[in-house]
This record gives structure tokens, C-alpha cells and sequence, in this order.
């Protein structure tokens, strides 16, 4: 029998044909993000919406009471009194209720598939964007506590770990890049201290194993990426008179790396301990990078002046309300450690890290007012806008200002109150939460097989879920109470 | 902590002398008179006035009580009376640095081990212990935790320099991890059959070991009866430790959370004749209350702050639990399960008192109720004049994080309101040197 | 008490299993010769191709193709006749996807293997990075697997290698023959890709996955424009390294060669998705068991199709857990109807709404509920391949995830029965994967001149009780077990009995006998032997078709598994035990109300 060899199985993508131009496909995937972004954010779906008669809570601008807001296509439009709903658009009646700008979660796990990538002590090339989950029912109770934008994370098994996205709590859409934030800035975790020295110089015997090898892991990265930088640029040079120029080698983590010196990529950095915080500043001072914000930093109280000092707008904290203790890095930790931070100037956010905090961060956030006396804006702050300016979104949301993102979050009572109760939330002007309409089962998958559903029992914080991942590395009850 | 800025204030005006004394507080004993106060009495309704403690007990207080000449007054104009705050669940003392091996002192090698007791390994002085109780918590229940019987939990005072000056009315008892059908987190990827499986064993084993037990308790008491008669019982320190559970005189603590688990448990409960059990937990409580509440079994719920045990379920499942549970009659105390932040107790009974159980009730379920429940009642978990002189000063509701707890009082003994956390705010606030180490234009010298 | 195996015959058995070759069977049966390779199906009804039916038509076979299809086609001399008036015929199916005729590797047994040194650098082999691999040189006509698509009724299948990320290109066989060669179609016919991290080294996760073969297949772009300078001209260039598996890239780049990568969930499909929108591969997406929550995507994609032919089982709630006063089973299932809106608002949401109170006294209803939400989750998938096709998606099937094939066309079955037209089952069972593959002038109908692959039943395809009678397979003919009850697959056998078996191990045959006692659902029995002290207990004695399973405790052993196919009074199958590995155990039944 003779088979003639098939046609290929071919498939006409226009962009396939996109001829090989030397270092240009370098931004190929960028140009490509260009165009599938205006799509995106057309499927994104946006709403108009009048609330009335509520208390906002601005933020930035102070409170405004008896006041409604109108939103119009997913933006806030107007702030005002007597203000008339568009035709067709919801009404709701926020007599006697509190309006705060949708809660930022600056650090979070939730709605990915992998966390750490830790097999490696540089991980620049992965990305947990590329594999977001919209069917964690986390995102739902995160809307619940009104959260309206998280900032998902690469864990912290690794010096330079993976790429982080920014998030919309869009719950309900099926397609996972629905989720992203259209237009928010690239950023990469990075961790410093016990986690990366434990994965892979106590768990693998190579370096780091120290808080020293933990800065050589840094500055080898970026040199090589400097040079891998310069060799692409001769390159690009060489060609224009030599058409028989070669390329150097592709590397993919090196692209990334490159990018977060050319101030592209913001880094956000796990941290804990004064002296890894000062160390991660001077390498990025060294190598031009100057902004960056220190995730967890629970010294970061210890060296306040230096952070405020930091670059030109100054380092960014990403703190915990009150967790500390759970290992040796954190045990001269304080809860005072946001109220320092803002009263010497430094940005500070207070973040979740955890699926269980991230429904409250409201509460989080108003441990202030017993840990150091900070204003209600100045608690507010720490939960909206500042998360916001951290991760570069801060011309989007973070407050409640006409032309930003109508992401609100209504509650019964004052939210800094222990009594309050979120009400509604909304993203771009949908509500996605609705106490009132709230399911009881909110799941959007289930397995199909699974008879009797799974009780999975509450032990306690995670306090490293940023090390998933890597449980085969560590043990068990280092990570675990 | 407006409080605290006073206080700072006041540092930085005083005197050397006085900064040194501050040095290192003492706690003191003595009489004091809270004056012009709000005392919030939780068994005797709100009462304004004065409350006066002498030595270790609360000696007076009503709305017409004289200060006693020798008495300390605090003016408690404004201020409210509590008292401290019983967290029904932690590990305080047992653990100081979470990943570290060895500042971990709660899980003993073994599945059978109910002869270990907290009270031996709780740390006195752990830095934990000042952060918790200046927050108004006086008062906890530290446990063991591991295999199926883990050991004894104690019932401690925040305040002592030995476990036997924190032991309270030497209340101790075993605890039982119930067997379980729940996934223990995340990272528990066993099978469905595999769990049933796992829990089938375990239930066997405990029913084994309690059979022992009975069998060691009628040895014991043939041997008490006549003890010349004949040689003494084989020592087997699991056994003599079951005694008292076995026998009611102790009560049996039961950690138990998920709805099946707990319909076992009290099957197995009253299969035994088992009168004086305890329930830990109780995660989904709410799905059993009725029969909770038909078996009459006090339940220590939380944490409250946590999340729902199922995919399926309400976000506010776990909120609400307690406020359910106490509905369907059951008797409720709160517990948050922590070991470092046993301080966010009143937060916990706070998220309890909004998703449905008011305020009055969740005081009770930080107070009385496990007064109650310990049978402690008649030392602790009220303000009532011959009680123990374990309580707080606030400037409001300590449910409300805006509320500062200005004094405690533990024992008669009036705590020092600092803590290694405060320190740090006091040294970091407005750290010397800032960024510059000399002021500019100084010459650097070596 | 559990008896154990005395340690001498332990050390034995686990000797066996590192060193045991693949043992030669006991008894190789001699196969009746066939004397012809012409056939005539007589008076058959005929389904040439989807909605093109011959009432009445013979079909001649000769030398592998398809000679004639009529109603008057002339019967060669040399034809063994069969009588086909009651019989249909279709065209032989075609697996889009499988590893059918490559057997699974030793390292998917478990236990871990050394951590490599530098686990973030590890070889390309260990990480699952195989695109240079050739499907053609790892066929084994002997596996298990192409008998079983074969009783499928597949006769065509795209296999592809085992393995993790990238494990080689596919081949197009045909689903008998005698040695590896005369199986092949064709080669190199796809790159197999899927989400299958490397354990404990890099890529350990999907998203490294993602980005590896972002690196690969950028750099493999970088690597063929080096080529094709230092091809055109050499002089004054490094010379470029031997470099297989980026240069196994170069068809792909070339719009050659199509990525199939295989999806086991909707997020996976989108990352596919993902993956060709940066790179611009031609892509196939297999798979595809949750595409009923992608159906925008893939339409929007427009890539080739192959659906998985594996579905969800049916769980029924266990006697233990159900209340006997629970109306398990009675609740209503929630709609259907909207695949697309998700939100708790839109009509047609299965989100469960109206227990807004709920305490112990709502559990038993919420236990209803949950399983009917179990009972709804299953019949998406049962919809799904119903739902692509009124989305206007072509697609064909793949086998790949499918445990026992004998399921195939019980599952296709269901999926017409919740929507598919059976044309379009057909279709995608034959006419289009024979496009895909560019098999359409070979293969797909049956026609003049195709190869003679065809499927023959007893009635149509998708009633209940049809049984393939005869598979034919390049010309060559496959009779079928007469028919028994059941949906497609051999139906349950009755293990009852005595068995003599044999172990064979390189040290000498293990002999010994199993007693197998009781009746369906509840069987039990006890295996001993030589070289135990006395016979041991069987466990979860279970039968499921003719694929005999239990388990026995072997003492130190451990437990050991053991998995065979009943024939008649045949047993055939292997011991497993964990720690050690696999022996083949062979047997005959001496006793047994079943024994022939």
C-alpha cells in the first residue's frame, strides 16, 4: 500500500507569517499583547450604575456625605447630588450606607494554578498570568469582603521568582484573561531571606543559602542580563550594514530580566528582615532600577527613613496588620509596623497574602487606628490608594474620582468598624456582589465525578502559602503550626 | 492607641528617673479603686460607678461604694469595665518562633499521649504572653495538638512566673482530635476512600484505647480500695492520664469540626456514657446544631475568622457558625485557635457579634460562657464583687478596633501596658539617627 | 492474620520483577490460517460516508483496498462470501489522538526518582523535552492497546509518544499488523504537546511549561535563521551546533507541522490558546472534556478539533452516606440551557439560590441539591460535544484519556443521545479526521479505491444493542466476540472458578491456583502457591468487562495488584507490586460454572 505523505495540517495565521526580523520578534509578544488588548478590553463588561444618597468615602478627597455617584460604561462619571440614573441603569439606594473605593489587595495566591516555580533560584520567565484560574470561588469571597483588585504573586521559593498580574475580581467570566487588569504595569516577585535559603541552599545544597548568596543571586542576574542586553543591541547595530549578522542566543528569562532594568517591570520584593531590605535597595541603586515596593517587610519599620528616602518617590511597604512570629525572620515584628511607615513617609499598603484575610482587609486595615492612631483616610489609604500607587494603578482606582474605574465597595457601617458588613461590590461598574442576591453555592465548576463534596478544615493561617510548591523540599512542620 | 501617645508624650517629658523605673514595669498587687467607671458586668447588666480590688479579688463595686483610704484611684471617667477576655483555644506559651523546631513545644511523638500536659512546656515568659493580655485577653485555654490523643490542655492566667502562679483552678483537661473525614488543608491530597479509610482506623484505635482505659480505671480503683492487698497496677502513663475523662471527673476536650464528624462523635460520646465532654472547633456546627444542642455538649467554636469548610458554602459560614450554634441552644465559647494572635480575640468575637450574634452574647461567649463551661464560673468571667480581679479598662467597646484597653488587671495584679511590640514603636517611631547618621554639615570624626 | 509470604519467596518475586524480560506467553495459540484476502459483504447495508447510505450494497475487499461498493458489484472468484443482509457497514473510525501501539514506559510507575544535581538545569530527556523523538521507533504491534481501539471499531489511529511537555511527533497507523513498520501511514504527522510538568526539576509547573516553550520555539526561530545564513554561505560564521531538538521546531516554523497539544480542563485550553497567540504555531487542540466552558474561544480560534471520547462516570451516592428519607435522586436538575452566562443574576445560572437561610434544618435539602448540581456538572460534558457542533465546530475525537477504549462508543453514544446528530458523530468519528490527516483520498468512506478499513454492526451505529461484528483493517479481517449484553465493550465475564496459573520469571515458573467464589458485585476468593505457606485472601475481587482486578497482601511484598483479561477460560494479565514492578501471570480455569 503506498500513502501519499498528507497535506500538512496547516492553519492560515496571518501572524505566523510575520517574517523573523532579527531582535524585532523580541517584541513580537509585546506587539501581540498590543493588539489582543483592545479586545480584551471590549469583552471586559462594564456597567451604568446610579448609587444615591450614600457616605463616600473618597480617600483621597475626603468624605462626602449625601452624595450620589453616577457610573457610566464601568467609569465613575459624576459625584453629586440629585443626580438621575442613566435609562436602563441600576439605582441603588445607599441611604445610611458607606461607599469606599474597591479594596486592593497588593499581595495574593488566589486564582492561579501554580504559585512557585521552585526549582530554580531565578525564575524570571514564568509568569502566573499565564495561568490564572477564574473559577477560584476565592475571588467571590474576596468580592464578599469587598475587593475589587488583587495583585496575584509567584511565591517566594525563589530570589527572582515569576511574573505577578494584577487582577479584576470579575467573577463569572469563563475566560481567564478576562480577569487581568487591562493596562496595568508588568511586575515580578522577588524574595529575599529564609524562604529562597531554605528552598535552595538548605533544601539543594546551591546558593543561596544565605542572606549573602541571596545578593550575589541578584547582582549575577542582572549583570548577565545587562550583557545579554549589549549583545542584542550590537547585534542591532551590526545588521544595519551586515545582513549577515547572527543573532545572539534568545533567553527568554534574560528578556525579563532586561526588562526590569529598563524600569519596565516593577519589582516586588518578599522581604522581612531591615538588613535584606537595605541590601535589595543598594543592588537596585547599583543597577539603576528605582522603584521598587518590599512585600511583607515587617522591619520595614526599622529602616522607615531609608524607604522614604529610596529612589525618587521612595520604596513601598506591603505590610501585615499583625502577623508575625510565625518564623524567626518576623519574631521582632510589631503591629505598629504600617503606622511607622506612613508617619515617616514611606507608601504603605496592608495586604492579605492569604485567603482568609483578604475578605477582611478592612478590618486589617483598621488595626491601625489601635497600632498607631492613623486617621481613617490614612487606614483607608493603606487598602485603596496606596496598593494602587504601589502596582502603578493609581490613575485607575484606588479611589472615589470622577473618570477613575467604578470599583466600590458598599457597606452597612463605617468600614473601619468591626460592625460593618459589605453590602455590594462592584467592578467597572457590575455588581459583582450583592449580599441581597448572594448564592449559597457560587461555584462555577464542579467536578462531575466527585460524589460527596470535600471538608477541607481550616488550620490556621498559611502563613506560607507563598511557599507552595516547594512542600517536597521543606518540611512539613517548618511551614505548618 | 491614643492612649499611647499620651503615655509617649509623657516619656519624653518625664524625668530620667522615671524613664529608668519604666525600664521594667512591675506588675503590682494591692487595692485599687476604679472610679466613675462603666462597668460592664456581663452577668449583672451595666452598672456606672466604682469597683474596688483588693489583693487577688474584686472586693466592691456599685454605683454608692466608697474608696477604700489605701486604695490606688484610676479615674475611669469615660472609660469602660470588662472582664478579661477567656480565649477558649490557643497555644500560648507552647510556641514562640512558628518554623522553628525547637520553640515548638505542643505535639509530643506519639498518637496516645494524653499524659502530656501544656502546663509543663508553657513558657511563662514568651514574649507572646504581654502582647496577648494588653489587649485584654486574661485568660486562655492552651492545648496540645497532633495525634489522636495529644494531651492535656490548661486553663492559664497571661500573668505568672511559674505555670503553677498561671494555672488556673487546676483546670486541665485530655483532648481527643476526633477522628476525621476533612481534608487538613490545601496540601491534603488524600483520596476520598483514603480519608474514610483513615478515619475507620483511628475510631477503632480510640475505642481500643478507651476500653484499656476503663479496664485501667477498674484496676485502679480495685487497687485504692485495698491497696496492701496486693502488688501495685503496671504503670502505663497513657492510661492513668484517660482516668479522669473515663471516669467524669475531668472534662473530655473534643476537637471536632465537620458535620459528620461530629454526628460520630456524639454517637460515640453517648455510646460510652460519656457526661462531661467539651467540644473544640466545631467548624460545621451549624449543619448539626440541633443535635449538638439535644446532646446538651458545650462547644468551644472558631476560629470565627476562617474560611468555609466547603467550595459550596456561604462565604460568611464560618462568621456566622457561633450565632447558629446559639440559636439552636447550644452553650457557645469563642476560641481563636492562635498562638501569636491571640490578641484578635475580641476581633473574632466582634465578626461573631455582626454576622448574628450581638454584641451582649459574643462578650459572653469571651466571658462567662467559658467561666461556665471550666467550672471557673465562681472565679472568673464576670465583674461581681468576691470573683477574681481579672479585668480591663478601655475607652469603649473592645470589639471596635478603635477602642484602647488602658489597664489590666490579672489576679489583683495590674499589669504593665508594654509589651515588646510597644517598645519597638517607641524606639522606631522617630528612629535616631534617621537617614543621616550626623546632622548635615557635621564633620564625620573617628 | 494475614499470612505472609516466606522471605525467600519474597526476595524471589521482587528479583523477578527488576530482571524479569518481557516473559514469552505461556502458550502461543497457533492462528487458524486465512487462505484469502478477498472478501465480499453481501446485501450489506451500506453508509458510505455521513447521510450517504446504500440501502443494499455489496462490498468487495481485495489486497487491503476497497475494490467495489454496489448493489451489483461483482464477486471475485477467490472472495470468501459473507452474508451482510442483516449487517451495516461504515468506514473504519479514526483516532485523532492516542498512544495506541506504544507501550507505557517503566517510569510511570511510582516512586521518586533521584533529584537531578541542578534541577533547575536538567537534561532535556528527564525534563520532558522529546520534540526530536519519533513516534515510528517506539511502535510494539503486540500492544495491548491496538487490539482494544480495534474492537472499537477504530482502524486508523494518530499515535503519539508518552511522555511530559514536548514527547516526540506523531504518526498515522494502521490498527494491525505484524511489525512495527508495516503499522505506519505515515510519520512525523504532528508535535505532541500537553501540560505535563517535569517532577521535582524545571518545567515543574504549567506555567514554566508555558514559558519553556516560549524559549524553545523563540530561540528554534533564532536557530533557523542562523541555518539558513551559515547554509547559504559559511565562511566567516560559528558553525552551527547539532541541535535536535530545536531543529525539530523548523517544519513547525515553517507551517509544516502542527502543535497538538492536548487539554484536560477549560483552563488549559485557553493556555493553548494563549500559547499560539504569542508564538503563532499552527495549532490542534485535543482533548478538550471542558470545552463547553471555551465554546467562544474555540470558536474564535477556529483551530482544529479533536474531542476527547472519554466522559465523567456516574457516581451514585453511596449506601452509607445517603439518608434512607433523603429524596436523593428526586431533586430537580437545575437548566441547561446557558453555557456563556455565568453570573448569579442571569437566567438559566446554575447557581443554587434560594436557600438564603440556612441552618441543620436546610442539610438534607442541601444534600440534594449538591448532588444534583453533581448529576447537572456531568451532563455538561455529556452536552458538550452536542453544544461544539451547534457552535459550528468541527471536530474529531481522540482516545487518548481513555482508560478502557472498550467505553468508546458506549460514551459516543451518550453524546448523541444529549445532542450530537449522528451524522455528525459519524463524521467525526471518520470523514474528519481523514481531512485532518489528509487521509481524504485514502481513507473516511467507503469507496472504491479507499483502504479497506471498515467497521461492520449488527444495526445502526448509535442504537443501544448494535454490536461490531467484524472490523476490517487494511484489508485484513477482524471477527468480533459474539455479541453479549452490554454498551459497546466485551461484556461482563464471570471469573468463578479454579485457576491454575503460572508466573513467569526468569529463576522458573511460580505455579499456584486461584479460587475465585461468589457473584457479580460480590466476589471474593484466595490465591496460593508453591512458594507461600498457605492460601491468602483476595481483595476488592472485581470484574468490569473481561478485565479481572484484586489485590493480596504479600507480607513484607507489600500489597500486590493484579489486573488480567478473561477469555473463555483464559486468564492473561500481570502482578503489580508497587515497590518492585510487574510480572506477567498467565492461567486456565480447571473449575467453574463458566468453564467451557
Amino acid at each position: 500500500m503506498t500513502v501519499r505523505r498528507p497535506p500538512p495540517v496547516r492553519l492560515a495565521s496571518p501572524r505566523f507569517q510575520i517574517p523573523i526580523a532579527m531582535k524585532t520578534y523580541r517584541l513580537l509578544p509585546l506587539l501581540l499583547l498590543a493588539l489582543a488588548l483592545p479586545a480584551q478590553a471590549q469583552d471586559a463588561e462594564r456597567g451604568d450604575l446610579l448609587i444615591t444618597n450614600a457616605t463616600v468615602l473618597t480617600v483621597t478627597n475626603g468624605t462626602l456625605e449625601n452624595t450620589d455617584i453616577l457610573v457610566r460604561d464601568g467609569r465613575i462619571a459624576q459625584l453629586g447630588q440629585g443626580l438621575s440614573a442613566p435609562r436602563g441603569a441600576t439605582t441603588i439606594d445607599a441611604t445610611g450606607r458607606y461607599v469606599m473605593p474597591g479594596i486592593i489587595d497588593a499581595h495574593s495566591h488566589i486564582a492561579i494554578s501554580n504559585v512557585n516555580e521552585s526549582t530554580n533560584p531565578v525564575t524570571a520567565e514564568v509568569s502566573v498570568g499565564d495561568v490564572l484560574d477564574p473559577f477560584d470561588v476565592g475571588l467571590y469571597r474576596a468580592l464578599a469582603g469587598g475587593v475589587t483588585t488583587s495583585h496575584v504573586m509567584h511565591g517566594s521559593a525563589n530570589v527572582i521568582g515569576g511574573q505577578c498580574e494584577t487582577i479584576k475580581h470579575r467573577y463569572g467570566v469563563l475566560d481567564p484573561a478576562l480577569l487581568e487588569m487591562e493596562g496595568a504595569p508588568r511586575t515580578i516577585k522577588f524574595a529575599l531571606g529564609e524562604n529562597p535559603t531554605r528552598v535552595h541552599g538548605r533544601g539543594r545544597n546551591i546558593q543561596p543559602s544565605t542572606r549573602m548568596g541571596v545578593e550575589f543571586v541578584l547582582r549575577e542576574a542582572f549583570s548577565q542580563a545587562q550583557r545579554y542586553q549589549e549583545a542584542w543591541d550590537r547585534y542591532e547595530a551590526e545588521r544595519r550594514t551586515n545582513d549577515r549578522a547572527v543573532p545572539p542566543a534568545y533567553h527568554e528569562r534574560l528578556e525579563v530580566l532586561a526588562d526590569i532594568l529598563a524600569g519596565e517591570i516593577l519589582v516586588q520584593s518578599h522581604s522581612y528582615r531591615a538588613d535584606e531590605i537595605l541590601m535589595l535597595m543598594r543592588v537596585l541603586e547599583d543597577f539603576g532600577v528605582d522603584r521598587v515596593t518590599f512585600q511583607h517587610a515587617n522591619e520595614g519599620f526599622k529602616v522607615a527613613p531609608e524607604l522614604a528616602a529610596f529612589g525618587t518617590d521612595g520604596a513601598g511597604a506591603s505590610v501585615f496588620a499583625d502577623w508575625w512570629a510565625y518564623k524567626f525572620e518576623v519574631y521582632y515584628s510589631t503591629a505598629y509596623n504600617a503606622a511607622i511607615l506612613t508617619r515617616n513617609g514611606v507608601t504603605a499598603s496592608i495586604n492579605s497574602d492569604s485567603g482568609e484575610l483578604n475578605r477582611h482587609l478592612y478590618h486589617e486595615a483598621a488595626k491601625t487606628q489601635k497600632y498607631g492612631d492613623l486617621t481613617d483616610d490614612e487606614a483607608l489609604a493603606l487598602i485603596t490608594i496606596n496598593p494602587a500607587k504601589q502596582l502603578g494603578i493609581d490613575a485607575r482606582v484606588g479611589s472615589i474620582e470622577v473618570g477613575k474605574d467604578a470599583d466600590l465597595a458598599i457597606f452597612s457601617a463605617h468600614p473601619l468598624s468591626i460592625y460593618a458588613i459589605p453590602q455590594q461590590t462592584i467592578v467597572d461598574g457590575i455588581v459583582r456582589f450583592d449580599i441581597e442576591a448572594d448564592p449559597d453555592d457560587v461555584r462555577l465548576m464542579t467536578d462531575p465525578e466527585e460524589q460527596v463534596e470535600a471538608v477541607t478544615l481550616w488550620q490556621g493561617h498559611d502563613h506560607d502559602r507563598c511557599l507552595e510548591g516547594t512542600y517536597d523540599l521543606v518540611d512539613f512542620m517548618t511551614i505548618y503550626r | 492607641m491614643k492612649y499611647l501617645a499620651t503615655l509617649l508624650l509623657a516619656l519624653a517629658l518625664a524625668a530620667p528617673a522615671a524613664v529608668a523605673q519604666d525600664w521594667a514595669p512591675k506588675a503590682e498587687q494591692g487595692a485599687f479603686a476604679l472610679t466613675n467607671a462603666r462597668l460592664v458586668t456581663v452577668t449583672g447588666g451595666v452598672v456606672n460607678g466604682t469597683l474596688v480590688i483588693r489583693n487577688d479579688k474584686i472586693v466592691a463595686l456599685g454605683p454608692n461604694v466608697d474608696v477604700p483610704a489605701d486604695a490606688e484611684v484610676i479615674d475611669a471617667t469615660g472609660l469602660s469595665v470588662y472582664p478579661g477576655m477567656i480565649d477558649s483555644g490557643t497555644q500560648v506559651g507552647l510556641a514562640e518562633v512558628g518554623s522553628l523546631p525547637e520553640t515548638r513545644d505542643f505535639n509530643e511523638i506519639g498518637d496516645l499521649v494524653p499524659q502530656m500536659k501544656a502546663l509543663t512546656a508553657v513558657n511563662p515568659n514568651s514574649v507572646v504572653i504581654p502582647v496577648t493580655r494588653t489587649s485584654g485577653v486574661t485568660t486562655v485555654i492552651t492545648e496540645p495538638s497532633g495525634g489522636l490523643l495529644p494531651g492535656q490542655a490548661a486553663l492559664i492566667n497571661l500573668h505568672g512566673y511559674t505555670p503553677a502562679q498561671m494555672h488556673v483552678a487546676g483546670v486541665e483537661m485530655v483532648k481527643l482530635q476526633f477522628p476525621t473525614t476533612g481534608r487538613r488543608g490545601w496540601w491534603d491530597r488524600r483520596s476520598e476512600d483514603a480519608i474514610k479509610k483513615d478515619a475507620e482506623k483511628a475510631l477503632k484505635k480510640l475505642n481500643d484505647t478507651f476500653d484499656q482505659a476503663l479496664l485501667y480505671a477498674r484496676i485502679d480503683s480495685a487497687y485504692r480500695a485495698n491497696p496492701e492487698a496486693d502488688r501495685r497496677p503496671e504503670y502505663v502513663p497513657s492510661m492513668q492520664a484517660l482516668v479522669p475523662a473515663v471516669r467524669g471527673q475531668q472534662p473530655l476536650l473534643i476537637s471536632v469540626n465537620a458535620a459528620r464528624d461530629i454526628q460520630v462523635a456524639i454517637e460515640w460520646v453517648e455510646e460510652r456514657g460519656l457526661e462531661n465532654v467539651v467540644f473544640s472547633g466545631v467548624a460545621e456546627g451549624w449543619r448539626v446544631a440541633d443535635e449538638i444542642a439535644e446532646a446538651g455538649i458545650p462547644c468551644l467554636v472558631g476560629p470565627v475568622l476562617s474560611v468555609p469548610t466547603r467550595q459550596s458554602d456561604r462565604y460568611d459560614r464560618a462568621y456566622a457558625n457561633a450565632s447558629l450554634l446559639r440559636q439552636a441552644g447550644v452553650q457557645v465559647a469563642l476560641r481563636t485557635g492562635e498562638t501569636e494572635n491571640v490578641r484578635n480575640l475580641p476581633y473574632h468575637a466582634g465578626f461573631a457579634a455582626t454576622y448574628g450574634m450581638g454584641t451582649d452574647e459574643a462578650l459572653r461567649a469571651v466571658t462567662i460562657a467559658p467561666a461556665r463551661i471550666f467550672g471557673v464560673a465562681d472565679q472568673l468571667g464576670s465583674l461581681e464583687v468576691g470573683k477574681k480581679a481579672n479585668l480591663f479598662v478601655a475607652t469603649g467597646d473592645p470589639f471596635e478596633t478603635s477602642t484602647d484597653v488602658l489597664h489590666v488587671f490579672i489576679d489583683g495584679y495590674q499589669m504593665p501596658m508594654t509589651n515588646r511590640q510597644r517598645q519597638l514603636y517607641q524606639e522606631f517611631l522617630e528612629r535616631r539617627p534617621g537617614v543621616e547618621k550626623h546632622a548635615e554639615g557635621a564633620v564625620e570624626t573617628n | 492474620m494475614i499470612p505472609r509470604l516466606p522471605l525467600a519467596a519474597a526476595a524471589l518475586v521482587a528479583a523477578l520483577a527488576w530482571l524479569a524480560p518481557p516473559a514469552a506467553r505461556a502458550q502461543a495459540d497457533d492462528a487458524v490460517p486465512q487462505v484469502t484476502r478477498t472478501f465480499a459483504l453481501v446485501d450489506a447495508r451500506v453508509v458510505q460516508a455521513p447521510g450517504r447510505v446504500l440501502d443494499r450494497a455489496t462490498v468487495v475487499v481485495r489486497d487491503g483496498r476497497i475494490l467495489a461498493v454496489g448493489p451489483d458489484a461483482a464477486i471475485p472468484f477467490d472472495a470468501e462470501r459473507i452474508e451482510a443482509d442483516s449487517l451495516t457497514i461504515y468506514a473504519g473510525f479514526i483516532d485523532g489522538l492516542s498512544h495506541a501501539g506504544i507501550p507505557k514506559p517503566q517510569e510511570e510507575r511510582g516512586g521518586q526518582q533521584d533529584r537531578p544535581d541542578d534541577p533547575g538545569n536538567p537534561p532535556n530527556e528527564d525534563a520532558g523535552i522529546q520534540p526530536d523523538r519519533d513516534a515510528r521507533t517506539l511502535l510494539d504491534p503486540g500492544d495491548k492497546s491496538i487490539e482494544q481501539l480495534r474492537k472499537a471499531g477504530f482502524t486508523v489511529a494518530h499515535t503519539v509518544p508518552h511522555g511530559r511537555m514536548l514527547p516526540g511527533t506523531g504518526a498515522l497507523i494502521l490498527l494491525a499488523g505484524d511489525d512495527p513498520n508495516a503499522l505506519v501511514l505515515d510519520g512525523e504527522t504532528s508535535l505532541f504537546a500537553q501540560f505535563r510538568p517535569a517532577q521535582g526539576m524545571y518545567p515543574g509547573t504549567d506555567m514554566a511549561v508555558m514559558a519553556k516553550l516560549r524559549q524553545l520555539y523563540r530561540e528554534a526561530q533564532r536557530r533557523q535563521r542562523v541555518e539558513t545564513l551559515y547554509a547559504a554561505n559559511p565562511t566567516g560564521l560559528d558553525r552551527p551546533a547539532y541541535d535536535p531538538v530545536h531543529y525539530a521546531f523548523f517544519p513547525v516554523l515553517d507551517g509544516d507541522r502542527a502543535v497538538f497539544f492536548h487539554t484536560q480542563n477549560a483552563l488549559e485550553i485557553h493556555r493553548a490558546l494563549a500559547l499560539r497567540e504569542a508564538l503563532g504555531f499552527p495549532l490542534v487542540l485535543t482533548g478538550l472534556a471542558q470545552s463547553f466552558m471555551a465554546l467562544d474561544a474555540l470558536r474564535d480560534a477556529g483551530v482544529p478539533l479533536l474531542l476527547t471520547l472519554d466522559l465523567p462516570e456516574e457516581k451514585k451516592p453511596k449506601k452509607d452516606d445517603s439518608d434512607p428519607d433523603s429524596t436523593a435522586g428526586g431533586a430537580p436538575v437545575p437548566p441547561a440551557d446557558s453555557v456563556h452566562a455565568m453570573t448569579p443574576e442571569a437566567p438559566g445560572s446554575f447557581f443554587i439560590s434560594d436557600q438564603r437561610t440556612r441552618s441543620y434544618e436546610d442539610v438534607e435539602a442541601e444534600k440534594d441539591r449538591l448532588e444534583a448540581r453533581v448529576r447537572f456538572e456531568r451532563e455538561k460534558y455529556l452536552k458538550t460535544a452536542g453544544w461544539m457542533h451547534e457552535a459550528g465546530l468541527r471536530f474529531g475525537f481522540t482516545t487518548a484519556d481513555l482508560d478502557k477504549p472498550e467505553e468508546a462508543l458506549g460514551n459516543l453514544r451518550l453524546m448523541v443521545e444529549h445532542g450530537l446528530p449522528e451524522d455528525a458523530a459519524l463524521a467525526a468519528l471518520t470523514t474528519h479526521p481523514a481531512d485532518l490527516f489528509g487521509l481524504a483520498g485514502n481513507a473516511g468512506t467507503v469507496e472504491r479505491g479507499k483502504l479497506a478499513n471498515l467497521v461492520v454492526t449488527d444495526g445502526p451505529l448509535f442504537d443501544e444493542d448494535t454490536k461490531i461484528r467484524y472490523v476490517f483493517v487494511d484489508g485484513q479481517r477482524f471477527e468480533m466476540e459474539e455479541a453479549r449484553p452490554g454498551a459497546g465493550g466485551p461484556a461482563t465475564v464471570n471469573p468463578a472458578g479454579t485457576w491454575s496459573f503460572v508466573v513467569a520469571s526468569p529463576d522458573g515458573d511460580v505455579e499456584g491456583t486461584i479460587t475465585i467464589t461468589g457473584s457479580a458485585g460480590s466476589f471474593s476468593g484466595t490465591i496460593n502457591a508453591a512458594v507461600m505457606p498457605g492460601p491468602v485472601d483476595l481483595d476488592d475481587v472485581t470484574v468490569s468487562g473481561n478485565t479481572l482486578r484484586f489485590s493480596f497482601d504479600a507480607g513484607e511484598m507489600g500489597r500486590i495488584e493484579a489486573e488480567a483479561t478473561i477469555e473463555g477460560d483464559r486468564l492473561d494479565g500481570t502482578l503489580t507490586a508497587a515497590a518492585f514492578g510487574s510480572l506477567p501471570i498467565t492461567g486456565s480455569r480447571t473449575a467453574g460454572p463458566d468453564r467451557r
